[in-house]
């Protein structure tokens, strides 16, 4: 019955398979500024709290401002000059206000003939100061265009068009305007993307839908309607391109468009320009490793964008590099939250956010923090690395570990020539390329400085392995004279993989413990390899290690291997024992532990340019580390080639088949715990 | 859990399987409902009453036919326990109306696990049972809820100035075994004010809240919080609301010159603290305590995906519930008032034994966490502040100016913040062993810097000899070890896979023991057992105490510490603690904020002024600092800083990654600046109480001291102007000194 009994089980096999944990924030450690955390997303996904960013400086409704509580508002604007438009749909009005939430005017919309009307379901609103036009999508009368003082001057309806689809339903939720005049209206439920209207009202066309790529999954799906009746086809989930919730214009008339995000899991946002093309990176918006519903985007003057996720209440900032900045906010009945947030809007650098449900309006402010964020941000968008330094400096010292930050004094110091400095925060912000680029500058530095000892280095060891291999042929004997000792066969079979493990076999010089150290060299350098990889190449979490995990894909790995390469064979008459082919596949690793080795060396001199040379090594090591292997299998079986190949697939297959079963096993052994520590704490609870 | 017990189990589980297929589910299915009656008698009349007791300034009336009460106050006003017109109020249905003329509220749970409320006048007083009694100053009146077969005696006993109403839970019985009772509300409108009162409703939330009534842009939603926040032994999954803990049980009611307030003398653990506005579901303002007779927890059933309330099976009898009303009057009848009445309460006439106010200072040792050894991974102690790291900071911050310095020193120890239950004085080697340590202590001696050792007794991270996570921790209701999360930021679920485990009471006194006793080894200022004052929580397993006593056990065991080092150091201590304590840092500075609330006041700072010293919470962790230190003048206490020296980038994933902005070198002059700032006018105003606080606006606010001190704040980006006095934005006007 109860959950909490098998929660050790659970903890102790989370703990081991699972490699990776989300960030945390311990209860306690609340400063109470706001009823919510600001935190940003690190590198590796992980939600990590940061400062607070932004702070509600009040809230106010429509009590306070002196008109009257607002009943179900749908959407604020604010224009450049920064008069707020709400749009108060249940008592069919909207309200003026100043940049200090001061009424100046309250209006009922009328008929062109001067005549109050009443709108049927308006959901947005956009202001042109320009056009002096007030643009209000109802999602019943259509898109309604009003002057300045809401009396109607036009009404874009369906557009009679023979590119619409047959059952399109005109349902506007959204409409604005751009600088030339032309409407951008999005439908609901229409995926073609926003219908585009000229300033006398007349249907262009299609804006920014997506593009259907070919991929297996579209291919799969059309494979499957062709087989489907209509019926069961209409059930399937559809690959067209997602409907729009919102969308917004800047002063430069991109289009900034944002879908709901819950059947995509990056680029969400996009900024269209005049082709109706993006030109901002696909990245994460919104929350990861959860739910979410975007609903609403705005764009303030310096051009960063705010989403807001009407199902968490949360508020999300951008740079114009689709970087997150920051995320705040949440739900709730506490100064900062709102129960059904339904529109985020700018006002310089503060917001507004609308609450459909209460009818309070939240103006946040950024903190120092978040201004220091967004003046940094700016400078190094205008390349002025030096000057971002002071702001970015202020961020650390709120955040230590602020990535952009990092990244930004990383191009600082990168500018300056301090590339050691620039190397170092390029690191902490993981950023690899850019670290490369930095290492590479002050690895020449180096080289320089103690040119005389690599070059000395470099001669050793390339000269010493040829004078020995020289001496060695001087006094070559036949291979059937050599005598060799029973722990150098491991090398010797590295050496000569084709002769070696014929030679062995023959003498039965394997040694179980020299296939023990191999072994356990093995999964050495495998951990080695995992932790020690130079930054540049390292992809793995080196903070997050499994001791376990390592040891089962190693040596794990390998036993799985030779029991099933064992029991394969001795029906496929292989002459090899459990034993043998124990200590001859772990010589064959040999190659695979020194290339290893000295790949990881490599790999912490090497730059990102360089990374081809790290490929062969890496290609050469695994070739020879197969050749070895197969010629292993081979000999200890004395099999022909053919047979060899075919076996070793089969006992990958029979691998295959002990990991299921360990899989279902482990399903039932975890099922049968559950049920025995639920009837545990029901005897208990007795 | 051995396999031989487990057979046995399973053996008796096929059993009781059996048993249960057998015997047909009998009890029928009964569903309750809480009848909506329009025709409540209106009691305005004095003469159905019956004098009941008298003493020189009350007197108590109560009308054993209908169940009501009122209390005369010789020195102020009338108090009923049913307001005045209730029968009028266009907006109270039936039901409310019937609520609004209960003593006492109930909820029960069915069978079925659905909680539901019912009030005395409709289940108990028209169904006849209502018994009243004369008791040696007061009246003893035991609701019978015949159909429910509840009866919940509750006592009113007259003192000299204030009143005391308990709930004698040892004498309450529920007789229906498909009823169980789960809270008990105390007189819910006793002092109800109605739409045309003008006054407010004191919340305990963080440092305390202010609830006028009536305003016409009133948020409409009922204020509720546990007292000493939930029960930390209930599972929770989900991180609710990031809100305030109510560290005081205490609220109160302001109405016109009158006021009254209620203190939790017993019990406190267990109380829900309410609050309701004009518009909610009547026109009136109420405030009063709810306590959990019985506590549930919701489980989540996997296979069934959803939750199931279990409740508690043995709830305790504590004697009683206690809530001490007092009245105030005239030029003390508001929040400052019954701050000072709380504080009396609370610590008597005790007075400070702090003369000057220190610059306080957390200091991080060092935090258990995953370090490469040649590549290999191993848990170790990372430094933030090794032992002479904390010499240097004290000299640095000496040059600069901050002479006085009070620190109090967390993960200090061996292992760091992995550490299992101390139980001795043992000094980390990472940190720089115990030669260091007792070269750190010499030092700050020598230099006349408070030092406080953070001890954890709570949170047990791994087991030791003695402490074990599963068998000496506290359990939950479902008997279980409760189980302790930290929570994912982005959508604040618990990570399920690295539980803490809470100490349940008994262990915690022995290891406090035992540290006590090793004291002596080492010469520091004192010991700060920060986790002790702030969490208090039960242990459901029936073996050792629950929150209706826990914070008894709690005093005990601080009183120990106490005495052992002569002065101690709290961080943000619930009311229980606070006698224990010589500094109080994190003092509550924000209330919750709910939109109910109008604003916040230094309730718990005006409350303690004087008798404990106190400081903000760390200012640095704050998005301005600056705030922080006008948080600092408004009540007049010292201010924190948070610091570690190094290893910043170490704290990225692991539990503490939440420390972002501590490093000493950022802060250190800024630190000394604003102390050195501050320190003249703190030290004046140290050992004086508030005599009086006032919102000007929501920005800008006023506290007089009792020598004469007058501080304004300005948190506002606007200057501020009032009869000759200006203060600026972000900034603060001193005078009088």
């Amino acid at each position: 019955m109860v959950k909490i009994s098998t929660k050790k089980l659970i903890t102790f096999l989370a703990a081991t398979l699972i490699v990776g944990m989300l960030g945390s924030f311990s209860a306690g450690a609340l400063t109470s500024e706001a009823p919510y955390y600001s935190y940003r997303y690190d590198h590796w996904g992980s939600s990590v709290p940061t400062a607070q960013t932004y702070l509600p400086e009040r809230t106010v409704s429509g009590i306070t401002i002196g008109a009257g509580a607002l009943k179900s508002p749908t959407d604020i604007f604010s224009t450049p000059d920064n008069e707020i438009y709400v749009l108060d749909s249940g008592n069919n009005r909207v309200l003026v206000m100043d940049r200090d939430m001061k009424l100046l005017k309250e209006l009922g919309p009328m008929e062109s003939d001067g005549k109050p009307m009443s709108m049927m379901e308006p959901i947005s609103i956009f202001v042109s100061n320009q056009h002096k036009k007030i643009v209000i999508a109802d999602k019943k009368a259509g898109v309604l265009i009003f002057d300045l003082s809401l009396k109607l001057i036009d009404t874009l309806k369906s557009p009679n068009s023979n590119i619409l689809p047959k059952d399109f339903f005109f349902a506007p939720v959204k409409a604005i305007m751009d600088s030339a005049g032309i409407y951008y209206v999005v439908s609901a439920n229409c995926y073609q993307g926003a219908l585009q209207y000229d300033e006398r009202g007349v249907f262009l066309g299609f804006y920014g839908s997506e593009k259907i790529t070919l991929t297996a999954d579209t291919l799969a799906d059309y494979f499957w309607k062709q087989i489907l009746t209509d019926k069961q086809a209409a059930n399937m989930k559809r690959t067209v391109p997602v409907e729009f919730v919102s969308f917004t214009v800047d002063k430069n008339n991109f289009i900034y468009t944002v879908r709901k995000g819950n059947d995509v899991t990056q680029g969400q946002v996009k900024k269209l320009n005049a082709l109706g093309e993006n030109v901002i990176p696909e990245k994460v918006f919104g929350d990861r490793g959860t739910e979410t519903m975007l609903a609403d985007i705005a764009v303030d003057a310096d051009g960063f964008i705010t989403v807001l996720d009407s199902r968490s209440g949360r508020l999300f900032q951008y740079d114009g590099e689709s970087n997150l900045m920051f995320a705040f906010g949440g739900k709730g009945i506490q100064n900062g939250l709102t129960q059904n947030p339904v529109a985020v809007e700018s006002l310089g650098d503060k917001l507004l956010l609308l609450d459909g449900q209460t009818g309070l309006i939240t103006l946040f402010t950024p903190t120092d923090f978040a201004k220091n964020v967004r003046k940094a941000v700016l400078l190094c968008d205008d390349g002025k690395y030096r000057q971002a330094m002071e702001p970015w400096g202020a961020v650390l010292k709120q955040d230590n570990l602020y990535e952009l930050a990092n990244r930004g004094l990383g191009k600082a110091y990168e500018g300056m020539g301090d590339f050691k400095k620039a190397a170092k925060f390029y690191k902490v912000a993981f950023e690899r390329e850019l670290y490369s680029e930095a290492f590479s500058e002050y690895r020449g530095d180096i080289l320089r400085h103690n040119f005389l000892v690599f070059m000395l280095g470099i001669i050793l060891s390339v000269v010493a392995p040829v004078i020995i291999v020289i001496l060695r042929r001087r006094n070559k004997k036949s291979v059937y004279d050599v005598k060799i000792g029973r722990f150098h066969y491991p090398v010797y079979c590295m050496l000569h993989p084709f002769i070696g493990y014929t030679d062995l076999k023959e003498r039965k010089k394997d040694s179980v413990l020299a296939a023990n150290v191999l072994l356990l060299a093995y999964f050495i350098v495998s951990i080695i390899e995992r932790q020690l990889t130079g930054f540049a190449f390292n992809y793995n979490r080196t903070d997050k290690f499994n001791l376990m995990f390592s040891l089962l894909s190693t040596i794990g790995f390998f036993a799985a291997f030779t029991i099933c390469n064992w029991s394969i064979t001795t029906i496929q008459e292989g002459k090899g024992r459990l034993k043998e082919i124990w200590n001859y596949c772990s010589y064959a690793l040999l190659p695979y532990i020194i290339g290893t080795v000295v790949v990881v060396i490599m790999s912490n001199v090497l730059t990102t340019n360089e990374a081809s040379f790290i490929s062969m090594a890496r290609f050469i090591v695994y070739a020879w580390t197969a050749i070895g292997l197969i010629m292993a299998i081979k000999e200890v079986h004395m099999y022909s080639l053919g047979r060899t190949i075919w076996t070793t697939i089969l006992t990958l297959a029979g691998m295959l088949v002990i990991l299921l079963i360990c899989a279902l096993s482990y399903n039932i052994l975890s099922q049968l715990l559950e049920f025995i520590g639920s009837i545990y704490a029901e005897l208990k609870m007795m | 859990m051995n396999m031989k017990r487990l057979y046995r189990l399973m053996l008796a589980v096929v059993f009781a399987a059996g048993i249960t297929l057998i015997i047909p589910n009998a009890a029928a299915q009964t569903q309750i409902y809480t009848t909506a009656n329009n025709q409540g008698e209106s009691a305005q009349a004095l003469d159905g009453y019956q004098l009941y007791a008298e003493n020189g300034r009350f007197m108590l009336y109560i009308n054993e036919e209908q169940g009501f009460l009122i209390l005369q106050d010789k020195e102020g006003t009338t108090w009923k326990s049913v307001p005045d017109n209730h029968m009028e109020d266009p907006l109270a249905q039936g039901g409310t109306r019937l609520a609004m003329e209960s003593l006492i509220q109930v909820k029960y749970s069915d069978r079925l696990g659905n909680v539901n409320p019912i009030n005395a006048k409709t289940a108990s007083v028209k169904k006849g049972g209502l018994t009243c009694k004369k008791i040696a100053n007061g009246a003893l009146l035991t609701f019978a809820f015949p159909r429910e077969g509840f009866s919940i005696p509750i006592e009113i006993v007259l003192a000299e100035d204030y009143v005391d109403v308990s709930i004698i839970a040892k004498d309450i019985t529920e007789s229906e075994e498909v009823y169980k009772l789960t809270t008990v509300s105390v007189m819910p409108y006793f002092g109800a004010a109605g739409s045309q009162a003008e006054g407010y409703i004191f919340v305990p939330d963080g440092s305390g809240a202010i609830i006028e009534m009536n305003r016409p842009d009133r948020f409409i939603e009922d204020y509720s919080q546990y007292v000493y926040g939930r029960e930390y032994s209930t599972t929770r999954i989900q991180h609710d609301v990031m809100a305030e803990t109510v560290r005081m049980p205490v609220f109160g009611i302001k109405n016109a010159d009158h006021a009254m307030m209620g203190i939790i003398t017993d019990g406190a653990g267990r109380a829900i603290a309410n609050a309701s506005v004009n518009g909610k579901r009547c026109s009136y303002n109420n405030a009063y305590m709810e306590f959990i007779y019985r506590d549930s927890d919701m489980v989540l059933i996997e296979k069934k995906a959803q939750t199931v309330r279990v409740l508690e099976q043995n709830p305790p009898k504590p004697g009683r519930y206690r809530i001490r009303y007092f009245f105030l009057e005239g030029k003390d009848a508001n929040y400052v008032g019954m701050a000072h009445r709380f504080g009396e309460w609370l610590l008597g006439e005790q007075k400070s034994s702090v003369s000057a106010v220190p610059l306080y200072m957390e200091i991080m040792g060092g935090i258990m966490a995953r370090e490469s050894f040649l590549g290999f991974p191993v848990n170790r102690v990372v430094p933030l502040s090794t032992y002479s790291d904390v010499q240097e900071m004290t000299k640095r911050l000496a040059s600069l100016g901050a002479d006085k310095l009070a620190i109090d020193y967390v993960y200090w120890n061996k292992d760091g913040t992995g550490a299992a239950i101390p139980n001795g004085i043992k000094p980390e080697g990472r940190l720089g062993g115990k030669k260091s340590f007792k070269n750190m202590l010499n030092f700050l001696k020598q230099n006349g810097t408070e030092i406080y050792l953070d001890f954890n007794f709570t949170d047990m991270v791994k087991s030791r000899w003695g402490f074990n996570t599963r068998f000496d921790s506290a359990s939950s209701i479902q008997r279980s070890p409760a189980l302790q999360y930290a929570y994912r930021i982005n959508d604040l679920k618990a990570i399920l896979t690295e539980p803490q485990f809470l100490l349940n009471f008994i262990k915690i006194k022995q290891a406090a023991g035992k540290v006590a006793d090793a004291a002596d080894k080492y010469d520091f200022t004192g010991v700060s057992a920060n986790t002790l004052g702030q969490k208090v929580y039960s242990d459901f397993s029936g073996k050792t105490v629950k929150r209706d006593t826990a914070d008894k056990e709690i005093q005990s065991i601080l009183r120990g510490l106490k005495d052992a080092k002569e002065k101690q150091l709290l961080s943000e201590p619930n009311a229980y603690a606070v006698e224990y304590a010589d500094h109080i840092t994190d003092t509550p500075i924000y209330s919750s904020g709910y939109m109910v609330e109008t604003y916040t006041v230094p309730f718990y700072q005006i409350a303690l002024h004087g008798r404990v010293a106190m400081s903000t919470p760390a200012i640095n962790t704050m998005s301005d600092p600056q705030q922080g230190v006008l948080k600092a003048f408004e009540s007049g206490i010292g201010i924190k800083y948070h610091f570690i020296m190094k290893n910043c980038n170490r704290l990225e994933s692991t539990p503490n990654n939440d420390i972002i902005s501590s490093l000493f070198d950022d802060w250190a002059e800024e630190a000394a600046e604003k102390y050195v700032e501050i320190k003249d006018v703190l030290n004046t105003v140290a050992a004086q109480q508030i005599v009086s606080h006032r919102v000007i606006t929501q920005d800008v606010r006023e506290t007089i001291f009792s020598g004469g001190v007058k501080i304004y704040v300005n948190y506002g980006n606007r200057d501020f102007s009032e009869r000759g006095i200006t203060v600026k934005a972000g900034g603060y006007t001193v005078s009088g000194i």
